[in-house]
């Protein structure tokens, strides 16, 4: 056994990989169940930490298997999983449901919600009622949401994880809700306290989650992640005003596809309160104009920059880094004129491939595809921001835990066919570059494409990434609801929100509530080296990249449909057109 | 030693041990300025737009007084204001300073600036960046030293006063009361390197 001869916790990596990639899940999804972050499981996997006796719980209920069959190496974990070997303490499970029935209950999830015909007979209580599978006695409600649960931790009884609770307080309060089980749907971000309205909107994603374990041997595992887009944005738990029953054509048409993958748990992970705010407002406003949808955008696009300011203060509420909101601007970030720039190089992606453009004049036809990335700043959210006042580093070393304004030399740039991550920078020699365009050139010398960079002088902050982080959650969950359902006024205002807030936290008089002319810029630049990374991604991936310009706009020739997900996600993209080079567009 | 003299004997010999910095009075006014300066037309007065949105404004017996002032005549005021000619380089920059010492007069006249920052008796938040240390040697660096953000109320009214007739004795007392909001170790604020108000 493999055991004889590594650790137990090697051991243990070992099976927590194997259990991964059998139930197609990611260490993010891993993450949310155990309620950590993606980084803490891919440092325990990595043996750069420990995974605690805590963990190992966490993991055996995530997973629904027996402490002793999870320490017990990977292949007997696997077939433990599947119901194929019998588990080592098959008479006294820990764990709600033991592998035999586990296999079925899923399958009576998958049914309940619309499907008429219940071919396993559907008991309406939760996995964690039935008699059979738990020997335990209900202990007490839960700490955490009030319903009875089965386990007690530190002498408190609670559920184990967040969907536990979740599924309990839905079957509380729908008597009909499917039983969920909490193997295969993660947790929502383990961050935010369980969402009090996502219980309503849970049935609805129950189906597919639960769908995962009933086939994990389908070779349906490769093929592209089934589009989710229909089940997700029901989850959330904005739209108030909507019925709490699921839309029935969700559940079959969440079913057709067949997920292998389980369903990526990345919509759970807003703030309730924040996108409770943001819906509120626009019915809000709605009300007042009595309906009419033209003049509430209106007057929610006017209003956009003091609530992006509001909701900006409260997700920072709670939050670790108190930031500076007013610090002294240095010489470099003000402005020198009205319509003038600052000494700040964006980088600017505006880059045209020649070799494709000579080959189009002399006559070939190359058919271009004009690809749209979806709300490129909101994405640029999250970026290296400083916290503080920016202060002077003459080092030459850049300091990943800091983050500011940096002067360069840039290394020279030779592919012809690849755009330079710079932009298109005529000058040479020393530039001032922000974080997001140091951190992408330093990126691209460890991926050996150029030189580092010579850092000369650094004007920096100690920083972070997730500054606004909640902020850009809140509003991407709300931007993806309201494309789910087709709220035209929703997408205008949650677009003139981050749109203006970008804009406007520099030296603008339109918002005197922050002023970050760093800020400002780092976001920029973010999504600059966001579309270039795109750019790049293509490139690697066979395609010829025609052209790549302003913050969201890249062409390339070729099948581009595997390397990126088309959609109106965050994560996808938009085809604009199709046009052959040369000719007329 | 001017206004609150106790504050700054505290301190003892300001840039002795190499801080950079500023009476927080001083920070204060700097601030109120930019304040003051980053509001009114934006359009610059070399543009057509920026121009005549102005000479607009200057359209007043006070602002053809402050014109006045500046140097321009009533017969090329009229020649402006008809559209017979434009404004030579030079004589924008008259018409550019007549406007910001008309738009700053009203500002205080009107009380707009007071109740700015008063803000319905909310008051503002002013961010307290303190005295820069990076060429303090070692052994006088103090590293307790950071930046302070607090609310501050009621004042203005007096500090808006103050710093309408320029005088700066008076901004260094308010500047004394502001921080003593601070907590015991107020007086390591006397100096700064920047006040931020969030206005």
């Amino acid at each position: 056994m493999v055991a004889a001869m590594m650790g137990t916790e090697d051991t243990l990596r070992l099976t927590v990989s194997a259990l991964m990639t059998r139930t197609g899940e990611r260490q993010g999804d891993l993450a949310a169940a155990l309620g950590q972050s993606q980084a803490q499981v891919s440092r325990k996997q990595a043996a750069k930490s420990h995974w605690s006796l805590e963990d190992v719980d966490l993991l055996a209920a995530h997973y629904q298997l027996h402490v002793l069959d999870l320490l017990a190496g990977p292949t007997h974990a696997v077939s433990v999983l599947h119901g194929a070997v019998p588990s080592l303490q098959a008479g006294t499970p820990t764990f709600p449901a033991p592998p035999a029935p586990r296999v079925q209950t899923p399958l009576t999830a998958t049914e309940p919600t619309t499907t008429p015909d219940p071919a396993p007979p559907i008991t309406q209580a939760p996995p964690q009622q039935q008699p059979a599978s738990v020997p335990e006695v209900v202990t007490g409600p839960c700490v955490l949401c009030g319903q009875p649960a089965q386990h007690e931790l530190d002498g408190f009884p609670q559920h184990l994880t967040a969907e536990e609770c979740a599924a309990a307080v839905a079957a509380a309060g729908t008597p009909q809700a499917p039983a969920r089980t909490p193997v295969s749907a993660p947790a929502p971000a383990a961050e935010e306290v369980p969402a009090p309205a996502s219980p309503i909107a849970e049935p609805s994603v129950a189906p597919v989650a639960a769908a995962d374990p009933a086939v994990p041997d389908t070779p349906a595992a490769a093929e592209p992640p089934a589009p989710t887009e229909l089940a997700e944005p029901l989850a959330s738990p904005a739209a108030p005003p909507k019925p709490p029953v699921p839309a029935p054509p969700t559940s079959p048409a969440a079913q057709e596809p067949a997920p292998a993958r389980p369903l990526r748990p990345a919509p759970g992970y807003a703030s309730t309160t924040l996108v409770e705010e943001i819906t509120d407002t626009v019915h809000e406003v709605l009300a007042a104009c009595s309906g009419d949808v033209d003049a509430a955008r209106a007057e929610l696009v006017k209003r956009a920059i003091p609530d992006v300011m509001k909701l900006l203060k409260k997700s920072r509420v709670g939050g670790r880094y108190e930031h500076s909101e007013f610090p002294p601007t240095d010489e470099i970030l003000q402005k020198r004129s009205q319509k003038g720039a600052d000494d700040v190089w964006e980088g600017r992606p505006k880059w045209r491939n020649r070799a494709l453009f000579a080959a189009a004049k002399k006559g070939e036809l190359i058919e271009v595809t004009a690809l749209d990335m979806n709300a490129a700043y909101l994405s640029a959210l999250k970026s290296w921001l400083p916290i503080g006042q920016l202060l002077e580093d003459t080092s030459g070393a850049h300091n990943p835990k800091r983050a500011g304004v940096h002067l360069i030399t840039p290394a020279d740039w030779d592919h012809p066919d690849l755009p330079n991550p710079l932009g298109n920078r005529m000058e040479p020699g020393e530039l001032w570059v922000t974080e997001s365009t140091l951190r992408l050139l330093l990126d691209c010398n460890r991926q050996g494409l150029t030189d580092a960079p010579a850092i000369h002088r650094s004007l920096v902050s100690g920083a972070s990434e997730a500054l606004l982080e909640k902020l850009r959650r809140a509003l991407a969950e709300s931007r993806k609801t309201a494309l789910a359902q087709g709220d035209e006024v929703t997408i205008a205002y949650v677009k003139a929100m981050y749109s203006k807030f970008v804009s406007t936290i520099g030296e603008s008089s339109a918002n005197r509530e922050l002023r970050r002319p760093d800020w400002m810029h780092i976001i920029r630049a973010k999504a600059f080296a966001n579309l270039w990374m795109k750019a790049h991604k293509a490139h690697k991936a066979g395609l010829q990249v025609v052209e790549i310009s302003g913050t969201d706009e890249l062409h390339v020739v070729g099948d581009w449909r595997p390397v990126f997900p088309e959609g109106r996600d965050l994560n996808q993209v938009k085809e604009k057109t199709t046009y052959i080079l040369g000719g007329k567009r | 030693m001017a206004g609150s003299p106790d504050l700054w004997t505290r301190w003892g010999e300001f840039g002795k041990f190499n801080t950079r910095g500023m009476k927080g009075g001083e920070a204060l006014i700097l601030e109120l300025n930019r304040i003051v300066y980053s509001s009114g037309i934006s359009s610059p007065v070399t543009s057509k737009r920026g121009l005549s949105a102005r000479l607009r404004y200057l359209d007043s017996p006070a602002g053809r007084a402050a014109l006045k002032d500046q140097g321009v005549t009533a017969r090329t005021i009229r020649s402006w204001m008809k559209g017979n000619s434009t404004p030579t380089a030079a004589n924008r920059e008259r018409i550019d300073s007549a406007y910001w010492h008309r738009r700053r007069e009203n500002l205080i006249r009107s009380g707009w600036l007071k109740r700015h920052l008063d803000n319905d008796g909310r008051g503002r938040r002013m961010e307290i960046y303190p005295v820069d240390q990076s060429h303090v040697p070692a052994e006088r660096f103090r590293p307790n030293l950071q930046q302070r953000s607090i609310t501050v109320r009621y004042i203005w009214g007096d500090l808006v006063d103050a710093w309408a007739v320029q005088d700066a004795d008076t901004v260094d007392e308010i500047w004394d009361d502001v921080i003593s909001d601070l907590d015991s170790d107020y007086n390591a604020y006397a100096h700064v390197s920047s006040v931020g108000i969030g206005a």
